[in-house]
C-alpha cells in the first residue's frame, strides 16, 4: 500500500516531464548558450560585452520558459489535465546546496574565462559538471533515468572537450551544442510518445 | 491487552474516509502537487466522472480538499488542492499504515 502511494506520488511529480516540453525548452536554452559562447569566441573580449550577452541569453531563456508554459497550457493541459507543481522549495537543504553549487561553478567559469590562456581549458569541464549536477538533481527528484544518462553524457563530454585542446569558449560552445542536441532528441521522443497516448476527454460519456 | 490486539486496534482507528482506495489515490496525488484539475485526477484514478465527483465531494465535505471552479481562457477548470487539515490527516494515515506494516 505504502509502495503504491509512493508510485502515485512519483507519477504526479513526473507529469511535469511527461510531454517532453522541458527537454525541448532546455535544448533551446543550450543552443542559445552555444551561440553565446560562439559569439564570445569571435568578438574581442571585454567584460561589458560578456555581461550584456549574458543578460540577453538570460532574458531569452526566460522567454523560452514563458513560451513553454503558454504552449503547455494550450496543448498539454486540455489533453491530459492541469497540474501545478509545488510552489517554493520542498527540500530547503537540497535547494541551498544546489544554489551554492551553481554559484561556485559559475564563479569558476568566469574566473577561468578572465584568466586567459592555460594549458587545459577548464570551462568545458566546469560546464559539464554544472549540467551533470542539474540533470542528476532532476533525475533524483523526478526518478527519471534518462536524466542520469544526460548527466553522465555531459560529464564525459566536458572532460573530453577540455583535453582536446579546443580552448575554453569553443569547448563550452560545443558542450552546450551537443547537450542541446541530445536534449532535443530526448524531447522529440518524449513528445511523440506523449502525443500517441489515448486522450480522456471531459466531453465523453460518463458510463460505457 | 496483548501486542497483537493492540496492533489490530491501531488499524481499526484508521481514517476510513482516506482508507477507501480511490480517495487515498486522490489524496496521494494532491499531496505532492500544489493543485490538480479534474481531468488529471480522472486519468490517474481511472474512475468515471460521476464516481470521481462523489469522492471529491466527500473529501471536500470533510475539509480535506479545496475545490475551486475557474476558467482557463474559455474552458472551465476544476482545480483541487489539499488543505492543511487534509495534509495532516493524510500524513497521519500513512504513518499508521507504516507502523502497522512494520510491527
Amino acid at each position: 500500500m505504502d509502495k503504491d502511494i509512493n508510485t502515485s506520488q512519483v507519477r504526479a511529480v513526473q507529469y511535469w516531464f511527461a510531454d517532453g516540453l522541458v527537454e525541448l525548452g532546455f535544448s533551446a536554452i543550450c543552443m542559445l548558450l552555444a551561440v553565446y559562447f560562439f559569439i564570445l569566441q569571435i568578438l574581442p573580449s571585454s567584460l561589458g560585452g560578456f555581461a550584456i550577452l549574458f543578460l540577453l541569453v538570460f532574458i531569452a531563456a526566460y522567454g523560452i520558459r514563458k513560451l513553454m508554459l503558454i504552449y503547455r497550457e494550450r496543448n498539454t493541459y486540455p489533453r491530459t489535465g492541469f497540474v501545478e507543481p509545488h510552489k517554493g522549495h520542498q527540500d530547503r537543504r537540497l535547494f541551498i546546496v544546489a544554489v551554492a553549487f551553481t554559484i561556485l561553478l559559475l564563479g569558476g567559469m568566469l574566473f577561468t574565462l578572465l584568466r586567459g590562456t592555460q594549458t587545459i581549458a577548464w570551462m568545458p569541464v566546469i560546464g559539464g559538471i554544472l549540467f551533470a549536477f542539474i540533470f542528476s538533481l532532476t533525475g533524483y527528484r523526478a526518478k527519471l533515468v534518462r536524466y542520469y544518462f544526460l548527466a553522465g553524457f555531459c560529464l564525459v563530454l566536458g572532460v573530453l572537450l577540455a583535453f582536446m585542446g579546443l580552448g575554453d569558449l569553443w569547448g563550452a560552445a560545443l558542450l552546450s551544442f551537443f547537450t542541446g542536441l541530445v536534449l532535443l532528441s530526448f524531447g522529440i521522443i518524449t513528445r511523440a510518445t506523449y502525443l500517441h497516448q489515448p486522450i480522456v476527454s471531459l466531453e465523453q460519456a460518463d458510463e460505457p | 491487552m496483548n501486542p497483537e490486539s493492540q496492533q489490530t486496534r491501531s488499524l481499526v482507528g484508521v481514517d476510513r474516509l482516506i482508507h477507501e482506495p480511490s480517495r487515498s489515490v486522490i489524496l496521494t496525488i494532491l499531496s505532492v502537487v500544489e493543485s490538480a484539475d479534474f481531468l488529471y485526477l480522472l486519468r490517474e484514478t481511472g474512475l468515471t466522472k460521476g464516481n470521481l465527483t462523489v469522492h471529491l465531494s466527500k473529501l471536500e465535505a470533510a475539509g480535506y480538499i479545496k475545490i475551486e471552479k475557474t476558467y482557463r481562457g474559455k474552458l472551465p477548470l476544476t482545480l483541487c488542492s489539499l488543505t492543511e487539515e487534509g495534509r495532516l490527516a493524510f500524513e497521519n494515515y500513512r504513518q499508521m499504515l507504516r507502523d502497522f506494516l512494520e510491527e
